[in-house]
């Protein structure tokens, strides 16, 4: 047992009740979650509700001092004179300041071979050039004489990545071999729509090291059809749902992260759709699902689509997650409540997306907005940055925002959720995950307990 | 054995065109201005894609030849007879393959038989993502994987016979069929995922003579007669037909597409107009005209780049930023 200590709560931690009964705490510097049940949650509420309190702990071995020791260890109360504003800075400059890592969102191709309703992009550009393949090459290579690389993180995207194989094939062989060479750590995923995941391409994918596969499915086959068909026209549904079934079936190591994004629209059918994957994927661990509410992205039909926002969308959303964990599908969406599980990727300086002509962007929604373009990668592996357009991307951030600094939710984005809404609207960008943290909350012990009894038997 | 006087390269960066006398020319279409090079001496009827990025096949007299664009000018490969009867011909990596009633050949030194084909070749292309070849024979079978048997498969479609001209799209991984059964349709049959299927069909009046289908797949160039009134642009998402702005142009005209979805024309003087198409069409506009569209088409991307806070635009983006796909 310690000696005395004083405390105060965390200005990261918060808490909500429970429509079960008790509460939820967090702390989004540590990222820890606890269902605290009654009559304990009276007791949990009494020592964190007032941010200014001082909690003196006698180590007396009495509950409350067992107590307050216990919400110590997790981060919930803190020594009264400890700087937690230094730790919330640290964080993020740990972040920025990394050299050892370099994260290549990669489109092999702007061409897709479908043409979902509410797509933002215009698939522009075909394959990526050979010169561009050489100064990705080239790149990794100065990263790693020059900056020390040790982290290697390719995503691959598009249009649809698979359009061009041979682009990902052709690089993904250099990545592994370079990596193996040099000690590098290598990591690949691939966002696809997961038509030509054939079961050929998806065993050479992991070959290849790319493991990692996110998959978009709005609904059963007929609402996913409407909103995700073949450029010109067919249906998509049942070849998907065809090479998810072979690769469940198979032993590989992977991970497929199953997306929905949804709208008043095809809500109503998604419960059908989790019940189709489920007799798939049920208690597969190698499968996830995540739920996203369609927006207007910039995309040619975004008058007439319908979106979803606002409140109403993040409790569909969390109706989701409960309709999945119904059919043992685990939620991919736990990171967001991590410290940096926020971050929007194009926060970070060591992160590019390089289109298939060679542009370098940093984000890979308004790819046409000339603020996004940040340089140009030529064949000799540089990228020709242009400094000030990559500041307004890497330090549009929390260090600008008192707002931010002083947020319970700080760890978690850092004010750099998405940096895009800072640039072309000139306001915070708030998750919905911290907007409506009750609920996300109560969701996410809810799904854990769900998993944990479920490890139980 | 009908093949274009125009083509870009893989990348679809280079630009090669058959000029007068049979000169080959050829132009870096990235280049501002486009920089443009001429090998005499090949008396050139015809230009494919070669295996290699600034590289071409040229065809001419029953021979052909590489060429090769390098910084210090075009480099000429040494010349290959084509074996007797060739329908068709194409790149395989480094070598060439040629395609006659009877057989897919390879040319390595001296021809060699790939595979015996029991129908004439319609159509020979290089499907580039699976590092394969694929035919389609007038009797409606297509053969993937026709130079690796850990790949080949077949299948036969009768209602695919006797179609007028075919073009590979590797986008959508199919292949256009126009008029088969000497219907006024074309038909989009997938190849990939296997087996092929018909996609679906668009009505399409007899008389198409050609058939380019451009980087990203949204444009197909539908020709029916040799001149510039003789060419249609079918735009596969929206399912429209546009006229391509190609006035001032005479005689016969050869259309090619670069990757940054760009149409290149050539006309029988040699002149040259490359025209920006815009990326999608699937945008709703009134007039038939490219012109309108693509003032159209900006104007949207525009809008989405602009400030947009009703409708919960903030948040709805804010959700797009973790990758709205």
């Amino acid at each position: 047992m310690g000696g005395k200590q004083t405390y105060r709560p965390s200005r990261f931690t918060v808490m909500a009740p429970h429509d079960a009964g008790g509460a939820v705490i967090y702390n989004s510097l540590r990222g820890s979650v606890f269902h605290v049940r009654e009559p304990l949650s009276e007791r949990v509420h009494e020592l964190l509700h007032n941010r200014s309190a001082r909690l003196a702990d006698e180590a007396d071995g009495s509950e409350r001092s067992r107590l307050l020791r216990a919400l110590a260890e997790r981060g919930y109360v803190v020594p009264e004179d400890h700087d937690e504003q230094a730790d919330a800075a640290r964080l993020r400059e740990t972040r920025v300041n990394r050299a050892d890592r370099l994260e290549l969102i990669l489109m092999p191709t702007e061409s897709c071979n479908f043409r979902c309703t509410y797509c933002y992009e215009d698939f522009a550009l075909g394959k990526m050039l050979t010169g561009v393949r050489e100064g990705v090459r080239e790149l990794v290579r100065r990263r790693y004489e020059q900056g020390g690389l040790r982290t290697l993180t390719v995503s691959w995207f598009g249009g649809e990545p698979l359009v061009a194989f041979d682009v990902i094939e052709e690089l993904s062989e250099y990545f592994i071999d370079f990596a193996e060479q040099h000690g590098i750590t290598y990591r690949a995923g691939m966002t696809t729509n997961g038509y030509l995941l054939t079961p050929d391409t998806a065993r050479r994918c992991i070959e290849l090291g790319i493991d990692r596969f996110q998959i978009t499915l709005d609904g059963p086959r007929h609402v996913h059809d409407e909103s995700r068909p073949l450029m010109g026209g067919g249906s998509s549904f049942d070849d998907i749902m065809a090479n998810l079934r072979v690769l469940a079936g198979t032993d590989a190591e992977f991970a497929a992260l199953l997306r929905t994004n949804f709208s008043p629209s095809n809500v109503g059918s998604v419960p059908e759709l989790l019940e189709e994957v489920g007799r798939i994927a049920e208690g597969d661990p190698r499968f996830s699902v995540i739920f996203r509410p369609v927006g207007q992205w910039g995309g040619a039909n975004d008058d007439s689509i319908e979106t979803a926002a606002g409140r109403d969308s993040e409790a569909a959303k969390l109706d989701l997650y409960h309709e999945a964990s119904c059919h043992d599908l685990t939620g991919g969406d736990t990171r967001t409540l991590k410290p940096g599980g926020s971050v929007c990727y194009a926060a970070n300086p060591w992160s590019f997306v390089v289109r298939p002509n060679g542009i370098v962007n940093k984000c890979t929604v308004a790819l046409r907005d000339v603020q996004n373009m940040v340089g140009r990668l030529t064949p000799d592996g540089d990228m020709h940055l242009d400094q000030e357009r990559m500041r307004l991307w890497t330090e549009n951030d929390e260090t600008k925002d008192a707002g931010c600094r002083s947020c319970f939710f700080r760890p978690s984005c850092q004010g750099a959720h998405c940096p895009l809404i800072r640039i072309q609207d000139g306001v915070r960008p708030c998750p919905p995950q911290k907007v409506w943290i009750g609920p996300n909350l109560r969701t996410y012990a809810d799904l854990v307990a769900q998993n944990r009894r479920a490890a139980d038997v | 054995m009908s093949e274009p006087r125009a083509a870009t390269d893989v990348d679809g960066r280079f630009l090669a065109r058959v000029g007068a006398e049979g000169a080959v020319l050829l132009a870096d279409l990235d280049a501002l201005p486009p920089v443009s090079r001429q090998v005499h001496g090949l008396a050139a009827e015809a230009v494919l894609p070669g295996g290699r990025p600034g590289t071409f096949i040229v065809l001419g007299r029953g021979r052909a030849a590489v060429v090769e664009w390098h910084d210090d000018g075009v480099h000429t490969g040494a010349e290959a007879e084509l074996p007797a009867g060739t329908r068709a011909v194409a790149a395989d990596g480094p070598r060439i393959v040629a395609a006659t009633d009877r057989a897919l050949l390879g040319h390595d030194g001296g021809w060699s038989v790939l595979r015996p084909l029991a129908a004439a070749p319609l159509l020979l292309a290089r499907q580039a993502r699976r590092r394969s070849l694929l035919l389609l024979t007038e009797d409606g079978t297509v053969i993937g994987g026709a130079v690796d048997p850990a790949r080949a498969g077949t299948h036969r479609d009768p209602s695919w016979a006797g179609a007028a001209v075919c073009a590979y799209d590797e986008t959508l991984g199919a292949v256009w069929l126009a008029h088969p059964g000497g219907r006024a349709e074309a038909v989009l049959a997938r190849v990939e995922p296997w087996p092929p299927r018909a996609v679906y069909r668009v009505p399409m009046p007899l008389g198409v003579e050609g058939l380019t289908v451009s980087h990203n797949g949204e444009w197909l160039a539908v020709r029916r007669g040799p001149g510039a009134d003789g060419l249609e642009l079918y735009n596969v998402a929206g399912r429209r037909v546009f006229r391509p702005p190609l006035s001032g142009l005479d005689g016969r005209i050869e259309v090619a597409f670069t990757y940054d979805n760009r149409l290149a024309a050539v006309d029988a003087r040699d002149r040259v107009v490359v025209v920006e198409l815009p990326a999608r069409v699937d945008v709703r506009a009134e007039h038939r005209d490219l012109a309108d569209l693509e003032v159209f088409w900006e104007g949207r991307m525009e809008k989405a780049a602009r400030v947009r806070k009703a409708n919960g635009g903030r948040r709805a983006r804010a959700a797009a930023a973790e990758g709205a796909r």
